[in-house]
């Protein structure tokens, strides 16, 4: 009858389904000798220990040793993390803010649906501005007639040109005299 | 966890350096659907459309295709009773915010701004701001030919824009 008990507590063992209650009475069976022979099978159950040992004083350093290795970065690499850190940061921001800002309803809307219509008010708009940028740049018309060289000018610009010589030959009949005296002075 | 606070702040930054809207954008989102203003806007997407239509004219047809927007805000006269005025409210703005002044037109119905945006020696942007009580805002984005603009009234000749051309390269 012990026997079969045992071998059913075995059985759920081996199967995985024990209790911890379970176990410990199973292990007691197989404590004694007598009992032990009977499964030989399950010799090694004496084997098994139930309590943990207390871990040695350098467990943890060797256990960090195994599984954490730290990279050190040099500053170079430390930056170009950083930086990449930001930039998407930034990226994720820049793009919800876009994103927003086209969905917002409020958001200007084209004023024609026609492009024929569309056309003809950009012509009309374009035509607006043009005619007031020309009468802004009406004046420089008479700067362009300034720069037009007196010979071009008629009458006035053949008087003009005389004029110019003649001061041209006083200034040099001037400079005439000047060198004179100065040598006369030597 | 400093630095996870300093990367925040300098993402942060970042984003709202980003997302500084320009003042010409606030204008419109500030009065755009408002009771007593006009608005027109014609997109990127638009202009795609109306470099496919042919038209007889060339010179219009290649400054179309160079436009990317175009936007429109005008106050009804009529509704300005608080006697806002676009150019006070955007020019000191503008002037901050890398826009130089092209020209100023002063005639006796009010003044006429216009003002430029260069992106890399190009002008990116173009805003005509129209004072008094009727006062507008055109702002024309894209890669902008102002002596093509310019010429479209055919009021002047080219000779007179040369100075124009100096501004666009």
């Amino acid at each position: 009858m012990e026997q079969e008990k045992i071998k059913e507590l075995l059985d759920k063992f081996y199967e995985g389904t024990t209790s911890e209650e379970e176990e410990a009475r199973l292990k007691e069976y197989l404590a004694d000798p007598a009992v032990a022979s009977l499964f030989p099978e399950a010799e090694y159950m004496a084997a098994v220990r139930t309590a943990v040992p207390e871990p040695s004083a350098d467990f943890i350093n060797k256990l960090e040793a195994v599984t954490h290795r730290e990279k050190k970065m040099t500053s170079r690499e430390e930056m170009m993390r950083y930086s990449m850190t930001i930039a998407a940061t930034a990226v994720i921001l820049i793009g919800t803010y876009l994103l927003f800002d086209y969905l917002r309803p409020d958001r200007m809307r084209d004023t024609f649906s026609d492009p024929e219509i569309a056309m003809a008010e950009v012509r009309n708009i374009l035509t607006t501005v043009s005619q007031n940028m020309n009468t802004g740049t009406e004046p420089l018309g008479s700067i362009r007639v300034m720069s037009i060289t007196p010979e071009a000018m008629g009458e006035f610009g053949k008087l003009n040109s005389a004029v110019g010589k003649n001061l041209d030959k006083l200034r040099y009949l001037n400079g005439l005299n000047t060198t004179t005296k100065t040598t006369n002075n030597k | 966890m400093k630095k996870l606070v300093l990367i925040i702040i300098v993402s942060a930054l970042s984003l709202s350096a980003f997302c500084q809207k320009s003042p010409v954008d606030e204008l419109f989102e500030r009065y755009d659907g408002k009771d007593g203003f006009t608005s027109v806007y014609i997109s990127s997407k638009m202009f795609s459309l109306l470099a496919r239509i042919d038209t007889e004219d060339a010179e219009f047809q290649n400054l179309v295709t160079r436009i990317k927007s175009i936007r429109i805000l005008s106050i009804d006269s009529a509704k300005n009773v608080s006697g806002l005025n676009f150019s006070n409210e955007l020019l000191p703005k503008l002037n901050r915010t890398g826009f130089e002044e092209l020209m100023t037109v002063r005639e006796e119905s009010g003044e006429v701004r216009f003002m430029i945006r260069e992106v890399g020696g190009r002008i990116a942007e173009l805003v005509m701001v129209t004072g008094g009580r009727g006062s507008s805002v055109v702002s024309i984005r894209g890669d902008l030919d102002l002596k093509t603009i310019a010429s479209l009234s055919g009021s002047m000749g080219i000779e007179e824009l040369e100075g124009l051309e100096k501004v666009e390269k």
